[in-house]
Formats: C-alpha cells, structure tokens, sequence
C-alpha cells in the first residue's frame, strides 16, 4: 500500500513523521485480517491461532490512529459494525481515508461475505470477530475499563458473540471472552452476578458445540470469579460439574490458569496432597516468560505456602529464583519461622506481612500454617532421638503441660506428620523402624507410571503429526512449512494475556 | 388466616417469652407470608430503588434472626442451616442497610460453631476464606474470634485448653448450647489420635486423657469403639502389612513395556 493513498484528515501536521510506521502496523494488521480470512476457505482453524500469536507481537504497537484506519479500510460504508467501531475507538475524531473503496475491492472476496438479506455485503464473521477482539484489546492496553465493559455489553456480546455460529470463531471468541471477563472484573462489584449468569449460558452452548478453548477460558473465568467472591463451596462444586477440555485441545496457558485455581481451592479445602500436585502442573504447563511473570510469582506463592501446609520446607534456591525473589520476601520470612519452630517468630512476621498476604489472598492459608509450626518442631525432634521423654519435647518446644505436649504428638502421629508410637506410663516416644520402601510396591508403580506417559507422549506425537498432501506437491512444500510452524507454535500462543490478568489474580 | 402484622407480634412476645418451640410453629405461616410478599429472597435491585421495600426487608431479616435462634435454643440445628442460607443473602449483599444487623456476626458464629462440631473442616475453612473478604479481622471480632479461637486450638491439638475454653463458657449464651457437641467433638479427635497413637493404653490413663470423670464411662466408651479391654488395659489394634512385590505383575508390566517398545522401534 502507498503512503498517498493514506492522507489522513484528523492526523494533525507534527504527525507525519509517524505516518509510515503507523502505515506499516496497518499494512501488517491488513495481513492478519487476510490470515484470518484464508481459515474460512480452507476451514483449517490453525490460521487463526497463527493470526492471533501473530496480533500477540503487535499488539503494543496497536494505537487508535491506526485501528480507526484498519477499519475505516476493511468494513464498507453501509456496515453496520463501521459505526460504533469507529465511535468507540475514538468518540469524537473522524478519520477519513481516502480511496478506501478502491483499496477494498482489490482486498480477497474472503474477507466479505453476503448478509443474510442477500443483497449488501459485510466483512465475514471471522474478520469481524477478529477486529471486535483487536478494539478490545486496545481498549484494555490505553486503560480504558469503562468504555471496554461498555463495548462489551451493548456490541461484543449481543452483536458479535451470540450471532455467529462458525467453528473457525472458536479461537477468536475465547479470546474475546477472556477480555470481557477482564473488564467487568475491574469495572463492577463483586456482588454483581449478571456475566457469571451469561457466562454459563455460553458455556453451555460451547460445550454442545465442542468449542473446547471457549469452554476452558469460560471455565477458568468462572473459577476466577468464584474465587474472587471467597465463594469455595460455589467453585468446588462447579469443578466437579463441568469437565475441563483435556491434553491436546486447549492451549497450555489456560490449563495452567485452570490447575492453578484447583490447586487453590484444594488447599482452602485442606486437601494439600492434590492442591499440591495442581500447582506443579500449573507451574509446568505455564510459559516461562517475561510475560507471565506475574502468574508465576503467584503460582509460586502458593506452593510455598502449600508445601509449607505439608510439612515440607522449601529449598533455599526457591526463593532465589529469578524474577521472583521480591515477591517471595514475604514467605520466606515466614518459611524461616515455620523452619525454626519458632511460635513467636512465626506471629512476628505474619502480622509484618499480613498486607502483603491478604493481597495474595493467601493469608488465611498462613494463619492455619501456626499449627505447623509446631508440628514441624515435632517432626525435627522425632528425626533427630529415636527415643524421648515427653517432658524434654515440652521444654525443647516451649510448650506448657505434658498432657499438650501429648496430644500434639498423637495428633501429628495421626497427620502423618511422624511414624512413632508414645508409651504413656513411661512418658517417651518411641520413633517407629523407618519403613523401607523398597521392599514395597511403591517403586514399581512409580516406575510404571512413568514408562506410561512416556509411551503416551510418544504416541500422542504420532497421531498428532501432519504430512504434507502429495497430490499438490509444489504447494506442499510451501504449506507444510507454514503449518509445522503453526503447530509449533500451539504451545506459546497465549503468552501475551498473562501479563494483564495474572499479576492481580486473586 | 391472620396477617403478617399480628403473626410477627405474636412471634415477638413468644421469642420474647422465651418459648422457642412456639416460635418455630408460628414461623411455618409467616415464612408462606413472606413469600406473598416477594421478602423471602431479597431482590437486591428494587432494594436500592424503593425505601418502604427496604424496610419491609429489614422486618423479614429480623424475623428470619428469630427464627434462627430459636432453632438454636431448640437444638434443631437443620432448621438453623436452613435460616442461615437465607440470611446470608442479606448479610453479604451490597445495601449497606440490609448487611448491618446487631445479630449478624453472632449468628455467623453460631454457624461457625455448628460446622466445628460436625468436624466439617473442609466447609468451615471455606467458610473463613469467604468471611475474610467481609470481616478484615476475623480473630479481633468480638463474636467470631471464639470459634476461630477453638479452631486453631483444635487443629494444633491442644485439646486441654480447648477443654478448658469450653468449660468456662462463653458470655455469649447461645455459644453454650454448643458446649455439649463440641466436648464430644473434642473426645472423638482424641480417640482417633490415640488409636494411631499408641499400641496400649491403661485404663486409668485414658480416662484423664479423654476427660472422664471415672473408669466406668471410660469403659463403656471404650466398647462402643471396638476397643479391647484386658484387665485395665486397652489394646488398639492397628497394625497394617506393607503389600509385597508380586512376580506376576512384574512379569505383566515387562511385557507390556516390550510390546511398546516393539512398536516404537
């Protein structure tokens, strides 16, 4: 595209300078948009995963010139959509383009399609769709919550979401539904329930229509909601209603999002072995970028308090990871008193921190952990004799009777906590013969586990390979390049919402 | 069939007469009333628009608060959880008006105390963690630091002043209904500990342990949860056998793992 072509009247003078880049973002959002369009020739949906990991990259450089221009360019002038498009990213300036029409007829006939009066033409739904997820995402970066909840409520929802009805949207209305979410969290109060009710009805009909990244980001929008409300009960009976997409049909971000509120609401729940076991795959399947750095910190807030809850103490190089060790200073101090058996350290640092701890919604998983204390004092002490009175644990612990000291032990006895038996009329503790596990089936079934999810992945990389058509071999080549990388780049798409949503994830 | 005026008039000198059960009965046609009236479930939205609806709403929480203590002093704990779930619609929303109650945190530290003595952590922790986006401090409120108290003392297994807690009551006399549920709450903890606990235990011993007055309950305690006694002496049985390798799982597994191998080479 030319500069000429692209005179803009609300552009002022000192502007002009600009012009070529922003002509340049335009010209590249014009590529997406004829990327998106080719899905609906093709019916092959991995083009919109590469538009949209693609927008992913430009999305920062995206401004309200250059969007009023994308759309001033691509929808006719007798769209309905161009109106309000227009309004909403800049109310009062007009920018007109010149030629556009002449530019438009030269655009591919797959970016319109025939409205259902079958005489005017419209943008199809997927370009459509798209640019609506384009303005939000605009919306959302300038900071401009109130105009977005708006634009949702009165265009995206009724206009956009409901009226289509087109598997290659799948991909483009997840994302969609992610920012509508997004902003109705930082908009209304908690207590306003009117998107959760929509959000389960378009779950509902995504469920029907196997939309499966539609249903994963709804599912942990909902969670996300629940959790935000303290609604635990709420959010774990959801959990056990709906079924979360599995594997290899939703992207790996969300299921990181997904295990991470179950790991939360398993350790509300004082199910810590689980909850513990969610937050590792959380933290596995999440990117490790810059981008998600802000999920990462809380993720890793939340097993620190989690194996702390267990009975473990975490690695010193735990809270030394990079990027994370300011956000970890908090629970650090806390896992040194919890290390120490120390009570009145422990009520020391959880009063210093407790700001810090509610924000991360973590401080009442704090307060449960005084127990631990204790019992990891315990634990210390029956690693260390094999044999105790109970009167030296009372002095070593500064506890006040016997009888406390007593029950403490036979109540860590029964957590778990420690393998040993107490002689009451001698008054000592007996450290149980440390099981060998080797002489049990424990390995075995480890190992065995293992060996299968590696046949799994194995197979799993079987099936999902792609092999070029042979009858178009010239084109193939050309293609299967494009689509290995698309493939490829399944796993990191997503990266770029990490930023916005996680570092206040409640 | 009277009106809603001079049922809640005889509902209040009833409460007031301390006549509970009385007061659940007349509950049954108030309750239908209040549905007439569309007050049963508060309707937040017409709350904040129209005055005399909210203060309708205001006559229905306070009845339904009746109702809750009542069923408290009547030990009828099903009919509480029914009156709780339909305050909290009241207590957690957001008209200022319609939250405030001089009976609310009491009545959320009855429910508190109720899933405490059901031994309903997983709820009750649930429970904590939604109170704590309301109440920034849950263990300086007046009402609600005794059942967070007793909790924590519970969790750490410090039974003893637990015990102690509970035998010198609470100012609060609703509290001491719960008294009764929560000793027995407390003796099945400490049976449980003692189970894993200790492979024997004297007799004597065990009653100081669990807290009764002489040998006699002990003893009878004891039969009920499948203890044997031998002259003064209680046995727990509990000893449980690793399960060993078997060859012919191993066997199994080594094939399948060749199989699989098979077909990836």
């Amino acid at each position: 595209m030319s500069s000429d072509a692209m005179d803009i009247d609300s552009v002022p003078e000192a502007a002009v300078d600009n012009n070529s880049n922003e002509d340049a973002v335009v010209d590249k959002l014009l590529e997406i948009l004829k990327q998106v369009s080719k899905s609906t020739l093709s019916m092959d949906s991995r083009y919109v995963w590469k538009s949209l990991r693609d927008f992913a990259a430009l999305r920062h450089d995206v401004t309200v010139e250059n969007t009023s221009i994308l759309v001033n360019l691509v929808y006719p002038d007798d769209s309905s959509y161009k109106k309000y498009l227009l309004k909403t990213i800049h109310p009062t300036s007009r920018p007109k383009v010149e030629n556009a029409v002449k530019f438009r007829e030269e655009y591919p006939a797959s970016l319109y399609q025939l409205q259902q009066d079958g005489t005017s033409l419209d943008v199809s739904s997927e370009v459509n769709s798209f640019v609506h997820y384009i303005v939000q995402s605009l919306l959302l970066d300038s900071n401009r919550i109130d105009e977005l909840q708006q634009f949702n409520k009165t265009h995206v929802i009724p206009q956009v979401l409901k009226q289509y009805n087109n598997r290659n949207l799948d991909l483009i209305n997840a994302k969609i539904w992610f920012y509508i979410n997004r902003a109705n969290e930082l908009t209304s109060t908690p207590n306003d329930s009117s998107l959760l009710a929509e959000m389960m009805q378009y779950l509902k009909s995504a469920t029907l229509k196997h939309d499966n990244e539609t249903k994963a980001t709804l599912i942990t929008s909902i969670l996300r909601q629940y959790l935000r409300l303290g609604e635990i009960e709420l959010a774990a009976d959801f959990v056990s209603k709906v079924e979360f997409p599995s594997g290899d049909n939703v992207s790996s971000p969300l299921e990181a999002r997904y295990y991470f509120y179950l790991s939360k609401i398993h350790a509300i729940q004082l199910d810590y072995s689980q909850s513990h076991e969610y937050v590792i795959s959380a933290l596995r399947k999440a990117p490790h970028t810059k981008n998600s750095l802000g999920f990462l910190q809380q993720a890793n807030k939340l097993q620190c308090c989690i194996q702390l809850l267990m009975g473990d103490i975490p690695e010193l190089t735990f809270f030394h990871q990079k990027g994370l060790e300011k956000s970890l200073l908090p629970y650090y101090h806390i896992t040194k008193a919890v290390k120490l058996g120390d009570l009145n350290l422990f009520t020391q640092s959880l009063s210093k921190y407790k700001k810090e701890l509610v924000q991360d919604s973590n401080y009442q998983l704090c307060v449960r952990l005084r127990s631990n204390v204790i019992k990891t004092g315990i634990r210390m002490i029956s690693l260390t004799y094999k044999k105790i009175s109970l009167k030296d644990i009372c002095l070593k612990l500064h506890l006040d009777s016997e009888q406390t000291v007593e029950y403490m032990i036979s109540r860590a006895i029964r957590d778990g906590v420690i393998e040993a038996k107490i002689n009451h009329e001698e008054g000592y503790i007996e450290t149980s013969e440390l099981l060998n596990v080797y002489s049990t089936k424990q390995p075995q079934q480890v190992f065995d586990e293992r060996i299968r999810f590696v046949n799994h992945l194995h197979s799993d990389y079987v099936t999902g390979m792609r092999f070029p058509d042979s009858r178009e071999e010239d084109n193939s080549k050309k293609l299967s390049d494009e689509s290995l990388e698309t493939t490829m780049d399944l796993n990191s798409m997503n990266l770029s919402d990490f930023d916005s949503d996680l570092d206040d994830v409640i | 069939m009277p009106s809603l005026p001079e049922l809640t008039k005889g509902l209040k000198t009833a409460f007031e007469g301390k006549q509970y059960e009385t007061c659940l009965r007349l509950l049954l046609p108030i309750k239908i009333e209040l549905i007439k009236a569309k007050l049963l479930i508060p309707d937040i939205k017409s709350a904040k628009e129209n005055q005399s609806y909210l203060q309708d709403l205001n006559i229905a929480k306070k009845i339904l608060e009746i109702g809750a203590l009542s069923s408290i002093y009547c030990e009828d704990f099903e009919t509480f959880m029914n009156y709780y779930s339909q305050l909290s619609a009241f207590y957690f929303s957001d008209v200022k008006e319609l939250s405030d109650s001089d009976s609310k945190f009491k009545l959320i530290s009855l429910y508190l105390l109720i899933l405490l003595a059901q031994n309903d952590y997983t709820k009750l922790h649930s429970e904590f963690e939604f109170l704590s986006r309301y109440v920034t401090n849950l263990e300086e409120s007046s009402y609600l630091s005794y059942p967070v108290k007793l909790e924590r003392l519970l969790m750490e297994g410090s039974y003893q002043k637990a015990w102690d807690l509970l035998q010198t009551g609470s100012k609060v006399e609703e509290f001491n209904v719960f008294t009764k549920t929560l000793k027995e709450a407390i003796r099945e903890e400490i049976a449980l500990n003692s189970e894993q606990a200790y492979s024997s235990l004297p007799l004597f011993n065990a009653k100081t342990l669990l807290f009764f007055e002489n040998e006699k309950e002990m003893e009878a305690f004891a039969k009920e949860r499948d203890w044997s006694v031998n002259h003064g002496v209680i046995t727990f049985g509990n000893d449980s056998t690793p399960d060993r390798i078997e060859s012919g799982d191993t066997v199994d597994m080594a094939i399948d793992y060749a199989v699989h191998l098979e077909s990836i080479v």
